[in-house]
């Protein structure tokens, strides 16, 4: 099961971190994934603060760079390696 | 729940605010679809507040990013600090005069207007006194001399209650907020009679982290008791456990730990012969650090707000979970904001409100387990006088006696002892400032008036009398969480 945590926290979430979680859910029920990959919100990961981007995490892994833009390919790929 | 406000400014942003909480619990949320669903709010068959339709949609459009956590302004640099702002498309642009003569002239023969204008303004008309607005100075000098009140002084609201000079206005009359001075007490969103400055709100991201069950506490001020009719603090709290949260703590338990707090300080201040002021109000606060930087320095109690103390606490023990802060105080969601606090979010009554409508949850139905916390000290930081008498209690605790206090009642209370600290003129030895009338129970975002919350919050503590400061902070130690305002 991969575990994947999205930043919702105040400063994400004006970052559109809100849509970029309704998406990324879209997307992992189109391909098939919802056994494997387990989606949750999360307040503050303090990425904002550490000047990391959105806050993403992977199976406890902390993203860097993640924008709106690439949100959605980024965290995408980080899945596929981690199934 | 029957309609809850009197106002219908209020009314329509609380229609609003419903409708986004019932988009947000849905499954097909998007900017555009509550855009589309708020665009029911407009009748189409004829506008009821404003000009036409077309502007009632323009300035829905704006209340509804405000509500979403955008700024109202598309255009506007995305701030989040600046929590009041203004739906310029609402702003009536009050271009009122300030002094203007009313029907009540009687044309008499004294003329004492006439007299006690010094600039030459006032003349008489046909009928009644004229005043030459290119002379007219606006002192007020005239009204105060008629005797039949003929002329009134009449500024906008939002403006006139500003205690802080943040407002003023553009060459189109629209109201402008200087965000260099603004404290964001709230005074003139509570002022406007058109609904035109609104506070952006979080109830979006809460709901959605919600849904997602993501582990979240909240925490309520102590002024929620007494919100909802017939409806006591442990059916509030299963309300809102009701709404996804994992359980909900009473600030006044932080409020218990910060008057222990401030009374060890008061003692300190008191031996160095400096007047303390509270730290609880955030407007004040603000006020303090903005407009009175060397009294922020010097005689601004250090301890944390109730609201951060609390937050601390939880986050200390819980870390993987989000602290959620309902209150009546638009000035807290910006304390939130201010750096990366402990409190994830904000939330207003309002707000709170309009979530158990969407979820068709009334407090008044649930069964409620009576689970008494905090002292009456703590609870009682939600009206005016409330902090200082805590404090003070806390001190009488410790062994210490023999304080005297002012209560500053409003923000321009604040402002006046303020003045006297700074001329060096000030005699007691605590300032409490809160920038609501009537304290927290007077906020901005209150549902029921301040008076008939503090009757229905007296009447149910009266159970709790016996309790005292340092008993709460015996069965909820805050030994461990760092009490100081960094």
């Amino acid at each position: 099961m991969v575990r994947v945590e999205i930043c919702i926290g105040s400063a994400c979430y004006v970052k559109n971190s809100g849509n970029i979680a309704k998406e990324l859910s879209e997307e992992i029920a189109k391909r098939n994934l919802q056994d494997k990959v387990e989606l949750k919100g999360s307040f503050c990961m303090k990425s904002c603060v550490n000047h990391l981007g959105l806050g993403v995490k992977v199976n406890g892994k902390v993203l860097e760079g993640v924008t709106a833009v690439n949100a959605k390919e980024v965290i995408m790929k980080e899945i596929e390696q981690a199934l | 729940m029957p309609s809850m406000f009197t106002n219908e400014a209020r009314v329509f942003k609380f229609d609003v605010l419903v409708e986004l909480c019932r988009q947000a619990y849905s499954n097909d949320f998007s900017e555009e679809s509550v855009q589309a669903k708020a665009r029911e709010l407009v009748s189409r068959s004829g506008p009821r507040f404003r000009c036409c339709i077309y502007k009632e949609r323009e300035i829905l459009r704006q209340r509804v990013r405000l509500a979403m956590g955008k700024m109202a302004n598309d255009a506007a640099e995305y701030n989040p600090r600046q929590i009041v702002q203004v739906i310029d498309a609402a702003c009536d642009g009050c271009s009122i005069k300030k002094i203007r003569v009313t029907d009540n002239c009687r044309k008499c023969m004294a003329k004492s207007c006439l007299s006690a204008c010094n600039f030459g303004a006032i003349h008489i008309g046909v009928n009644r006194s004229e005043i030459d607005y290119t002379k007219c100075k606006e002192c007020g000098a005239c009204a105060r001399a008629c005797p039949y009140n003929a002329i009134v002084v009449t500024e906008r609201p939002c403006y006139a209650h500003c205690p802080v000079g943040a407002i003023s206005w553009d060459e189109n009359d629209i109201a402008v907020i200087d965000e260099e001075k603004c404290i964001n007490c709230g005074q003139c969103e509570n002022a406007c009679p058109f609904g035109a400055i609104e506070d952006i709100s979080w109830v979006v991201p809460v709901v959605q982290l919600l849904r997602m069950e993501t582990p979240a506490y909240a925490i309520i001020a102590p002024s929620i008791q007494g919100q909802f009719e017939n409806t006591n603090l442990a059916q509030i709290k299963e309300a809102i456990r009701a709404l996804g949260f994992d359980d909900v703590y009473e600030v006044a338990l932080g409020a218990d730990a910060v008057a222990d707090a401030e009374a060890q300080e008061l003692r300190e201040h008191k031996e160095a012969g400096i007047p303390m002021t509270t730290s609880c109000c955030p407007g004040f606060v603000n006020m303090l650090r903005i407009h009175y930087p060397k009294l922020y320095a010097e005689n601004k109690s250090t301890t944390v707000t109730p609201m951060m103390a609390m937050a601390r606490k939880l986050k200390l023990e819980h870390p993987d979970h989000g602290v959620v802060f309902i209150g009546p105080c638009v000035a807290k969601k910006q304390e939130a904001m201010e750096k990366a606090t402990d409190v994830d979010f904000v939330l207003t009554y309002e707000e709170l409100a309009a979530m158990l409508i969407a979820k068709n949850i009334n407090p008044a139905e649930m069964k409620g387990e009576a689970a008494n916390q905090a002292s009456n000290y703590g609870r009682n930081f939600a009206g005016t006088g409330g902090v200082s008498a805590a404090v003070v209690e806390a001190a009488k605790e410790q062994g210490h006696e023999g304080y005297t206090l002012v209560l500053a009642n409003g923000a321009f209370e604040c402002k006046k002892n303020l003045e006297l600290i700074k001329a060096g003129r000030f005699t007691c030895d605590i300032l409490e400032g809160m920038c609501c009338e009537g304290g927290c129970l007077g906020g901005p975002a209150t549902i029921v008036p301040a008076m008939t919350a503090k009757g229905r919050m007296m009447k149910e503590n009266i159970p709790n009398k016996s309790v005292t400061i340092t008993q709460s902070l015996e069965a909820n130690t805050f030994k461990h969480v760092n009490m100081k305002r960094d």
